[in-house]
């Protein structure tokens, strides 16, 4: 079982000590929705600070990549094969091809975002030889099981923080700002953007020309994280993105607790409530499709 | 030299018949499951085989999508989906479209003829995704909307495989497949033919600390996809099929917006084509929304997004479907679609580029009464012309 810190915003070295078994870190050019990312050089200078921790590295390369830039990673597969790297996250359909034509499918943590939906679909990727899947964040618990049950890989899940509900190659929020923004407004690092007949605001990120747009609040699995493991569900991932360092490592502390003690959740919650100031969707989020039934 | 497919959506065998009858080269629609687009009306199997028995008398082709990406409950028992595929094989489908894994994999295990084209919906934007569906089987791709007309050159030279562009219709504001904006939203699953289309919905901006950027709301809506210019390109580079999006159209938009791409590729062929303005002049007479060109020219710009409503732009009515028409006595019997008045002209567009443009002197209703407005729904009227018509022309008015 891992619990995986994915650094989407601060430097690496900020939770170098944290309880964490792994971290994510973005390769520049080639991430997306990566605040701060790391050239090959650098990585292949962090990587022995990292693995000294007794912590593993996985790299991002989860662009959906044009042709030009899917060309271009293909000229840096010699470099990337040589970082000691211990795995890398994949989104694109080509990219996961560039792995397998250079041998490197055992490295691959595929996650499609949306796509792995249902057992057999997680499957068909473990058949191709690709062990690690990060399956859709919109499932509710039954399916999460039901596919760990099913298959004979690794399942990784988003525990806890905001995941992308809508991602753009369109700079909307530059376009906007350029043409409407109104005198005197102050522009931030992020911004909330809220359906006029909605009381609640989802979080936007422009990064490197892409749009990403996430959920109005964190996800957290932590109530059913002695379900999971009990289901094999052993990879569970923070994403940092909108979080402050000390909610973070407040949420680090939760959930590595709980792993230590499993029968105490509720004190890694109560840690949780406390120490973060925040409203988390556990049951409401992840039974978004029992929901549609229901409206239905 | 095998022309370019001009591809057509179809929400029921009317507008399949229709989409035939004005020039489509292929036809896609959704079945009773696994597919998108669950408003639309989608086809029984004993509709998708009447489907191929229209398609075979066009010598069209047909694909059905099976688009979704299918939950655990949606695939409780894979012979059902075993089943289905190979009911849809029987029937005489050419190709399913799709973007789920388990039913690639079930697709190739249980049919031998049906061809497997990925869904837009799995995002691919270069050769090396054409090589990975291609060594997983499947027969074509459909390129994702932000594709580039130069990147589709560079993929196209790098493929094997058959690349299929959509070059008219709504595009999403997001990368197709990757926004679940619905879900969150209205509890719709847009993966699974719910989206409740909330990119086009109005949202204020505010910064980390609250302070709204702007006294004005706006939409994430993109312009609708319109493709003229970059069409003789498309098919210099090998381009297999064009796509015309919209499931969801009336037979009006189908039968205008086919009609109007029908003249064009073959306008190209002929080496005719100069200018886009008389086919824009068409084509707008069934838009509802401003349209662009997207990504093909590179990242779109702000001139391709819709801000506000007063971008809507319906220009023209589809006012009435003929009937039938009396030869002898120069009838035509006309079933209303939308309000019209015979104070103003009106034009008569059928297949293979028909276009009259014509002034109804008297109109009857069923009673023999004359009428001067058309204003009652699917109302049965008649009117003289000396034009011979026949049940797939369409009429409409000026709005």
């Amino acid at each position: 079982m891992e619990l995986v810190l994915n650094i989407n915003q601060y430097g690496y070295s900020v939770f170098l000590d944290a309880n964490v078994s792994a971290f994510t870190l973005g390769l520049k050019d080639f991430c997306a929705g990566y605040e701060m990312s790391y050239e090959i050089e650098e990585i292949s200078r962090i990587e022995k600070y990292i693995h000294e921790k007794g912590k593993k590295l996985y790299i991002a390369i989860n662009k959906l990549m044009n042709e030009n830039t899917a060309l271009e990673l293909e000229k840096q597969m010699p470099f990337i094969k040589e970082l000691d790297v211990d795995g890398f996250v994949i989104s694109d359909f080509g990219v996961l091809q560039i792995f397998i034509e250079n041998e490197m499918k055992e490295k691959v943590i595929f996650n499609p975002i949306t796509t792995i939906t249902n057992k057999y679909s997680a499957k068909s990727i473990n058949d191709l030889g690709i062990d690690h899947v990060c399956i859709a964040n919109e499932l509710n618990i039954k399916d999460i099981l039901e596919i760990s049950d099913y298959t004979s890989g690794n399942i990784e899940i988003l525990a806890q923080g905001y995941y992308q509900i809508g991602a753009s190659k369109r700079p909307l929020l530059t376009y906007f700002l350029d043409q409407y923004k109104k005198r005197g407004a102050k522009e931030t690092s992020h911004y909330f953007i809220q359906e006029e007949n909605r009381d609640y605001a989802y979080p936007i990120a422009e990064i490197d020309n892409e749009l990403f747009i996430y959920i109005d609040k964190q996800r957290c699995v932590l109530p059913y994280l002695k379900e999971l493991l009990k289901h094999k569900v052993n990879y569970f991932r923070i994403d940092t993105i909108f979080l402050e360092i000390d909610q973070i490592n407040s949420i680090i502390q939760a959930y590595s607790s709980a792993l230590e003690d499993i029968e105490n959740i509720e004190s890694s919650l109560d840690l949780l409530s406390k120490n973060t100031n925040s409203n988390y969707k556990c049951l409401d989020n992840i039974s978004i499709v029992k929901k549609e039934k229901e409206n239905e | 030299m095998n022309k370019i497919e001009l591809l057509a959506p179809a929400g029921d065998l009317n507008r399949l018949k229709v989409a035939f009858a004005y020039g489509a080269d292929a036809v896609f629609f959704g079945g009773k499951k696994y597919s998108l687009r669950s408003r639309a009306s989608n086809f029984s199997i004993e509709d998708i085989k009447e489907a191929c028995k229209i398609a075979k008398e066009y010598n069209g082709k047909t694909y059905v999508t099976c688009n979704i990406f299918a939950l655990n409950e949606d695939l409780l028992d894979l012979k059902d989906l075993q089943d289905y595929l190979k009911e849809l094989e029987n029937a005489g489908v050419d190709a399913i479209i799709t973007s789920d894994f388990a039913i690639i994999d079930t697709c190739k295990k249980v049919c031998k003829k049906m061809g497997i084209h990925i869904s837009t919906q799995l995002s691919s934007y270069n050769s090396k995704s054409l090589k990975f569906f291609e060594n997983a089987g499947a027969s074509r791709v459909v390129l994702a909307r932000e594709t580039t007309l130069e990147e589709m050159r560079q993929i196209a030279q790098n493929s094997n495989i058959e690349i299929e562009a959509f070059i008219h219709g709504a595009m999403c504001m997001s990368m197709s497949g990757k926004c679940t904006l619905s879900n969150h939203m209205t509890n719709r699953d847009a993966n699974r033919g719910g989206c409740a289309q909330s990119c086009r919905w109005f949202y204020s901006l505010t910064n980390e600390n609250g302070e709204a950027m702007s006294d004005k709301l706006f939409t994430l809506s993109s312009k609708d996809l319109r493709i003229i210019k970059q069409i003789k390109t498309l098919i210099d580079i090998g381009v297999s099929s064009l796509k015309i999006e919209g499931r969801m159209k009336s037979e009006y938009y189908i039968a205008t917006i086919i009609s109007t791409y029908r003249k064009i590729i073959d306008d190209i062929y002929a080496k005719k084509l100069k200018g886009e303005r008389k086919y824009i002049k068409e084509l707008n007479k069934a838009a509802s929304r401003p349209a662009s060109i997207g990504f093909y020219n590179g990242v779109v710009t702000p001139k391709e997004q819709i801000y506000d409503k007063s971008a809507e732009i319906p220009l023209q009515n589809f006012v009435a479907r003929v009937v039938s028409y009396d030869k002898e006595n120069k009838i035509v019997t006309i079933e209303q679609r939308n309000n019209f008045t015979i104070k103003k002209p009106i034009e008569i567009f059928g297949p293979n580029g028909k276009l009259i443009k014509y002034k109804i002197k008297a109109l009857y209703n069923k009673n023999e009464e004359q009428v001067e407005v058309a204003n009652h729904a699917q109302e049965i009227l008649h009117f003289y012309i000396e034009h011979e018509l026949t049940n797939m022309d369409m009429i409409r008015q000026k709005k």
